[in-house]
């Protein structure tokens, strides 16, 4: 069944892979810190800071290091899969906040922070938060991590653990000068904490806002394009129809089911109706061109075909045509079966044209062979025939609607110059590249490159639109 | 010889065909639109049917057409020879080929696509008269 229905991406998994991209930025990110822990650790010893800093920076970032590999892990995973799994991706970032809070209080504690402002460093943390998440739930989040902040310097200052004193005994700390420098300083810091996690929350809503009318602006071209196409197309089948009703009344004509018929009169109904066919291979061609830049036929329906087996169908079926013209047809079989994420329909297509016009541009006794292999992860099938080339001159033309080479209207007259047009719109949609070499009146090389799938796999939307 | 019913909005394809059949010994009925088809089949008793997809006004009107006929079991034994000049690339919202006959979406014996040659539509007629 063709029933056309849209393929569209859904606005959930938009969001979803969009908070996917933030969440391995920030992977990316935290390996930076991770390097900067380990640095810092290794070298504090190195010019006379406490040994217990240095320690504490390399359990921190040993311990980062894993759990950010642990986290690259997870989000190979739910890149894998789709927006279901939004519930796991929001709990594997509220770990990572957790997790690089508990760090920071390790690091803020180990740099003393009773003499340092090293307790600021939670403020990107919170910035990433209010990001991640929407503005009630990322102020807890934030809120959470201000408090584990201070709680080294709270418990530092209660005596429940030693102070950290990286300056020597002589360092006067700011903070311990007198409570109201304390509550000042602890004051300022919640309150850049709270400005700073405030204007990202404002950022990030206008970003949500844009987002929110690119998204409208987006499904309104969506919807006028497939408008357009369906006008266009339905403009197309009706001239097909009364074309349709010309040609048939042409062949009753021709084969004298209207009554007697002279030799002349036959030639002539023969020539209306070669005249119909000409047309209604134009019309066919424009129908598929507008169907292949719709965008209401997107990659749902492509699922895994054997590229052999069907290249051996289309060498059979050109083989046929090729014999009237005295041309041979060869294949060249890969060593096994090579599958590619297609449909038979768009792949018959693409490589009938290919095949078709290196028998159609072939001199009698000439030869069009077909080679398929696989290379880096891709299938690449080779049509090279011995036939009257491309000028260059028209190479740049030849995926021009309408265009053909001089020489190839004084060789066949009969084509449409919409089958390379079809055939890149195809390689396109089908992620693939095609590359053309030719030589004048020696051959022409078309080399075709499209990426290759698991195996052959069920069809996975629940209809086959085309 | 058979007698087939045409149902065609196309004058110029019913001239067409009926011309063809006639000329082949067969006797043809005509019908410009399928309203009450099933009633229209009843009463004219074919062996065939050739039934047309888009008409004006429903460009499904014989897709639903085929659909109750086959629901209709003193009709539905009638082999139907769909002949459309929608194919796979028509995009109209739905679309035919021979791969889509099936008794839940076309529920049809075979699909030609129009323009057909007269040799290829008597061959094809000949097979469904003889239960192919």
């Amino acid at each position: 069944m063709n029933d056309h229905r849209n393929g569209g991406v859904h606005a959930d998994d938009i969001h979803y892979r969009e908070m996917l991209g933030r969440v391995r930025w920030a992977v990316r990110l935290r390996w930076a810190f991770v390097a900067a822990c380990l640095a810092v650790g290794l070298f504090l010893p190195g010019v006379g800071m406490p040994a217990l800093a240095g320690h504490c920076f390399v359990v921190v970032g040993g311990g980062l290091a894993v759990a950010n590999a642990l986290y690259g892990w997870l989000l190979a995973g739910l890149g894998r899969r789709g927006a279901s799994r939004g519930a796991a991706l929001r709990a594997l970032c509220l770990a990572q906040v957790a997790g690089d809070y508990l760090g920071l209080s390790v690091v803020t504690y180990a740099l003393g922070s009773v003499e340092t402002p090293v307790m600021f460093l939670v403020l990107p943390n919170c910035i990433l938060v209010a990001l991640y998440f929407p503005a009630p739930q990322s102020l807890t989040v934030a809120l959470a991590g201000v408090a584990l902040a201070v709680l080294p310097l709270g418990l530092e200052l209660a005596g429940v653990v030693p102070v950290v004193r990286i300056f020597g005994p002589h360092f006067k700390a700011m903070i311990l000068a007198s409570p109201a420098i304390r509550d000042s300083f602890l004051a300022i810091f919640v309150l850049a904490i709270l400005f700073c996690w405030y204007l990202a929350s404002v950022i990030r809503r206008s970003l949500l806002a844009n987002e929110a009318i690119i998204e409208a602006r987006y499904r309104d071209l969506l919807a006028l394009n497939r408008e357009k196409t369906s006008a266009v197309l339905r403009g197309t089948h009706e001239l097909k129809a009364p074309l349709a009703a010309i040609r048939s009344l042409a062949s009753t004509l021709r084969d004298g089911y209207a009554g007697p018929v002279s030799d002349k009169g036959r030639q002539v109904a023969e020539r209306i109706g070669v005249r119909c066919d000409r047309l209604l291979a134009t019309i066919t061609d424009l129908i598929r061109l507008g169907n292949l830049r719709s965008v209401v036929r997107q990659a749902d329906s492509l699922h895994g075909v054997e590229l052999g087996r069907l290249l051996g169908h289309e060498v059979a079926e050109a083989g046929m045509v090729a014999g009237d013209r005295r041309v041979t047809v060869s294949l060249a079989p890969p060593a096994g079966p090579v599958w590619v994420r297609a449909t038979e329909d768009h792949l018959h297509t693409l490589f009938g044209n290919l095949i078709g016009n290196g028998v159609r541009y072939s001199r009698p006794g000439g030869a069009v062979a077909v080679e398929l292999v696989t290379t880096a992860g891709c299938g690449r099938v080779t049509v090279r025939d011995q036939g009257i080339g491309i000028p260059s001159e028209a190479m740049a033309h030849v995926f021009d609607e309408h265009y053909r080479a001089p020489n190839a209207v004084r060789h066949d007259d009969a084509g449409t110059g919409l089958g390379l047009p079809i055939v890149k719109a195809i390689i396109d949609l089908l992620g693939g590249e095609i590359e053309l070499q030719s030589e004048i009146d020696r051959g022409t090389v078309c080399t075709v490159t499209l990426p290759l799938t698991d195996s052959g796999g069920e069809s996975n939307g629940e209809n086959t639109d085309r | 010889m058979a007698r087939i019913l045409i149902v065609d909005d196309d004058p110029d394809m019913v001239e067409s065909i009926t011309l063809v059949l006639t000329g082949n010994g067969h006797q043809v009925a005509a019908r410009h639109d399928t309203a009450e088809l099933a009633a229209a089949v009843r009463e004219v008793h074919p062996d065939l049917i050739i039934l047309d997809v888009v008409f004006p006004g429903d460009d499904q009107a014989g897709f639903k057409a085929a659909r109750e006929l086959a629901a209709d079991p003193e009709v539905a034994h009638i082999p139907v020879l769909m002949l459309s000049a929608v194919n796979q690339l028509s995009n109209l919202g739905f679309s035919f080929s021979d791969k889509d006959i099936s008794r839940d979406y076309l529920p049809v014996s075979a699909f030609l696509e129009k323009p057909v040659e007269p040799a290829r539509l008597l061959a094809r007629i000949e097979t469904l008269l003889h239960g192919g």
